[in-house]
């Protein structure tokens, strides 16, 4: 129990009726990373707030490394939390200079320690170079590894990255990234990471929880997530993917696609999930689906596929194997698929 | 094509203080001795002692009011917010001679405790008095500018700061007020130069600074050089506090080092000590507004029972709203080519016009009025005595005002959109008509009601270059406190504040609302 590095019960934040976050349950290992996605207004950010202390809840409970930080009647204040936190803006203190900047937060220290401190937290990101500057006149990547020695220095419970990326352009972004996730791996913290960039949270999170109208979807490990979706809108929301109209009944689902058989007593209309990857086309002067359009992607092609009642299916094919719009095809799922199906009515998983 | 007219209104408005350097070259012997006598040294020490002392009292004032007003939950919070900037608007010779009728040895104050058996109060007249009407009618300015600080600040620095391990207090002096610091310098350097170049409140108040001794030498003196020469040794203070300010701004920039969106800050809780902050403000209020509002009524009751006659005020008012709104429209279409020029031609001359555009911001009026007459005596006797003369200084003195709204209008119209104009087929008079005059038109507006509402207030240049017998508000104030006639004062006073207020609620409101519809980025 106590082993968590953070641990969230029942978090919830209102601000006047509109509950920002409800009831939001999340556990993080010592060293472990989290991905906090979801779309923006989804309380993700709002989480974070109440995780480093600069708003306090109207429910449940936070504690960090065993101890309740935030409660009914607990707040401890920002300072006291021993979490760092790291900007989408970076916020260096621009009249300080680098090495002032790292070295904000080991005021508490003796003289050779913090100098000692500043020391590691300036080589581990690689700016030892740099430390007389002022944050002006560095690149954005360099502030971004500033503002993470900064947060680091003090050797935090909880490491909080506020969409550290989103500034960045795609080249950069990419370098960054890897550069970041190098730099935790290095100092071995425990980190709660938030962003709205399905790509940056599969790339740095050890697990991912998907947050949506304030409300954790599903959360587990990347490949969790994103191959067993528990929910209609987690399974929308990372990667692509495509919802055709089904009815459950009798331990079958049928779809326009064929009938799969489903091991649970579940019955009702749902909605049944496809990736790209899932559908298979061939030609077929008789098939009765119709190729809309074709993307190019270089290796792949996507096509967008409209089927007899209407429905829209996209299919990722090999270059070498070519349609064009117009063409008539015949669709069917691929020897791995394995159908997935969300009720109708709350969209989530029907077993 | 915007260089020609850019480069005169350049030269016009150096005219007044390149005219004193050469006639200052050419002073007697005489005048240049009168300078390093010890009189002289007591005047600048005056000078200096009354501009630190206000400046000093002002920051104490307006920083925590901004904070109070911009970061708090202070009950009626944007009442107080308006209620604070608003001294602004009351010219320092009418505060002058509202304190001194309250205050005074023999004022409203002591015949009301004269039952007590109190028949003399000791004088406000000298440093006291000139600092306190400076102090509560200038402070405003660094409250305006720390209130825009508080704006721009972004949370995520203090929030930073709180997670590395400092608590409030710790936060508001290692990363809030050093952000504050080029705000209140700025500020600070308006309320400086406004106490250096003041006339009004020193004159009333008699504390003999460079602008009174100026004054009494110009109408008293028979070698008018003493007077030019003294003009040239305030130029050099305020020369100096200008220089001081560039120097303590230094090479740390002050700027959010990312972009995007900014949040809004969270509203400190002020808990039982909101009592205290209402005492506060309330006093600040009381003393700025509430006072002289409630003598100036006080002194309007008695002037109409006694029978005051208004026909002077009739003409006093007509002349001020023809001077100053003259002034208006010239200092605006003077800003124009300025600041194309400055905007889209940036270089070297660019830079060297925008220079020489801004000599007023530094300039005393009584330095700009007499070297005025010297150079009307001399080279221009028709325009001498006329109102063209006068409109002339304010141009001088009030174009940065207008320089400042026109160009940060201009710098809001992104060449981009010109372009587009002309590739959709628009010639560049069209495009001019079409696309950029009604993107700065309000822009230029706001500058002009800008100088409008300084003008109305000036007082040394209009009493040196305004014709014979040409009163305005402003003078017809000054002249009545002068002579303690206050119920005679009272009118002009009351009219002045309430018309030059009108275009301070235009800006105002302005503000507010392009504040309130930004305000609301918050995710």
């Amino acid at each position: 129990m106590s082993t968590f590095a953070v641990r969230c019960n029942g978090l919830t934040k209102r601000y006047g009726e509109v509950a920002a976050v409800e009831g939001v349950d999340l556990a993080v290992q010592p060293g472990e990373i989290l991905s906090i996605v979801g779309p923006s207004g989804s309380g993700k950010t709002t989480t974070l707030r109440l995780i480093a202390g600069f708003e306090s809840i109207d429910a449940g409970e936070i504690s960090l490394r065993g101890e309740v930080v935030s409660g009914l009647k607990t707040h401890v204040p920002p300072e006291r939390r021993r979490v760092g936190i790291v900007f989408q803006e970076h916020a260096l203190f621009p009249h300080k200079t680098v090495g002032e900047n790292v070295a904000f937060g080991l005021h508490k220290l003796g003289a050779s320690e913090r100098s000692e401190r500043l020391r590691e937290a300036l080589e581990l990101v690689r700016l030892t170079h740099l430390e007389r500057r002022y944050p002006h006149e560095l690149s954005g990547g360099e502030q971004q590894r500033v503002a993470l020695a900064r947060a680091l220095a003090p050797n935090p419970a909880v490491l909080l990255l506020d969409e550290p990326f989103s500034n960045l352009d795609a080249d950069l972004r990419a370098r960054i990234r890897g550069e970041v996730k190098s730099i935790l791996a290095d100092a071995g913290v425990t980190v709660v990471f938030v962003t709205h960039d399905q790509d940056d949270a599969l790339f740095m999170g050890d697990r991912i929880a998907i947050i949506n109208e304030g409300r954790i979807e599903q959360s587990g490990t990347p490949e969790q997530v994103f191959h067993e979706p528990e929910t209609r809108f987690a399974a929308g929301f990372l990667g692509v993917a495509d919802f055709l109209p089904a009815e459950y009944s009798n331990g079958t689902v049928k779809t326009e696609l064929g009938s799969f058989p489903m091991s649970g007593e579940s019955s009702g209309l749902c909605e049944v999930m496809t990736r790209p990857d899932d559908i298979e086309v061939t030609r077929s002067p008789e098939g009765s689906a119709r190729v809309l359009s074709r993307t190019f992607q270089g290796i792949s092609d996507l096509y967008v596929i409209e089927l007899p009642s209407g429905a829209v299916v996209r299919a990722e094919r090999p270059h070498h194997k070519r349609f064009e719009p117009g063409d008539s095809v015949r669709v069917t799922v691929a020897p791995h698929y394995v159908a997935r199906c969300f009720a109708q009515a709350d969209g989530k998983l029907m077993t | 094509m915007v260089m020609v007219p850019a480069v005169l209104v350049g030269l016009a408005m150096l005219l007044p203080i390149a005219y004193l350097a050469i006639r200052g070259a050419g002073a007697t012997t005489e005048a240049w001795e009168l300078l390093f006598r010890v009189r002289t040294l007591q005047i600048i020490g005056r000078t200096t002692l009354l501009v630190v002392v206000v400046t000093g009292f002002s920051i104490l004032l307006a920083v925590p009011l901004a904070w109070l007003t911009s970061r708090t939950d202070l009950p009626f919070r944007r009442v107080w917010s308006v209620l604070t900037a608003m001294p602004l608007v009351v010219p320092t010779f009418v505060g002058a001679f509202l304190f001194i009728s309250v205050l005074g040895p023999r004022g409203v104050l002591q015949q009301a405790l004269e039952p007590l058996g109190v028949d003399r109060l000791p004088a406000i007249y000298g440093l006291p008095g000139a600092a306190l009407v400076l102090i509560l009618l200038s402070y405003p300015y660094i409250l305006l500018t720390v209130k825009g600080a508080f704006q721009g600040l972004d949370p995520a620095l203090e929030e930073s700061a709180r997670t590395l391990g400092h608590g409030r207090m710790s936060t508001a002096f290692r990363v809030t007020l050093p952000q504050l610091r080029p705000a209140i310098i700025s500020g600070s350097l308006l309320v400086a130069l406004y106490t250096l170049s003041d006339f009004g409140a020193v004159s009333l108040m008699r504390f003999p600074t460079f602008t009174w001794v100026i004054y009494q030498q110009y109408q008293t003196a028979f070698d008018r050089s003493i007077a030019g020469v003294l003009s040239l040794a305030l130029v050099g203070m305020a020369l100096a506090i200008v220089l001081i300010d560039s120097y303590t701004r230094g090479r740390i920039r002050y700027h959010r080092t990312g972009s995007g969106a900014s949040r809004k800050a969270e509203v400190v809780r002020l808990g039982r000590w909101r009592w205290p902050a209402l005492a506060f403000a309330g006093f600040v209020v009381v003393m700025a507004l509430g006072i002289p509002a409630g003598v100036l009524l006080h002194w309007l009751v008695r002037g109409l029972l006694v029978g005051e006659p208004l026909l002077l005020l009739w003409s006093a008012t007509v002349n001020s709203l023809v001077v100053s709104g003259a002034a208006a429209f010239v200092a605006a279409v003077c800003s124009i080519p300025v600041a194309v020029m400055v905007v889209r031609h940036p270089g070297r001359l660019s830079n060297v016009i925008e220079r020489m555009s801004f000599t007023g911001f530094a300039l005393p009026g009584i330095v700009v009025a007499l070297a005025l007459v010297f150079f009307a005596v001399n080279y221009a006797r028709p325009v001498y005595q006329t109102a063209w003369l006068l409109v002339f200084a304010y141009v001088v003195l009030f174009l940065p005002a207008a320089m400042g709204a026109t160009r940060a209008a201009l710098l809001k119209v992104s060449p981009s959109l010109e372009d587009a104009a002309r590739g959709l087929g628009r010639g560049p008079l069209q495009t001019m008509r079409t696309v950029t005059a009604p993107l700065i038109v309000p822009g230029i507006l706001m500058g002009a009601a800008l100088v409008f509402l300084i003008a109305m207030k000036e007082l040394p240049a209009t009493l040196i270059l305004g014709p014979l017998g040409f009163k305005t508000l402003a003078t017809a104030v000054w002249s009545a406190s002068t002579e303690a006639f206050f119920a005679q004062a009272a009118a002009p006073a009351l009219l002045l504040i309430v018309i030059s207020s009108l275009p301070m609620a235009f800006l105002v409101t302005r503000d507010f609302g392009e504040s309130t519809s930004s305000g609301s980025d918050y995710s």
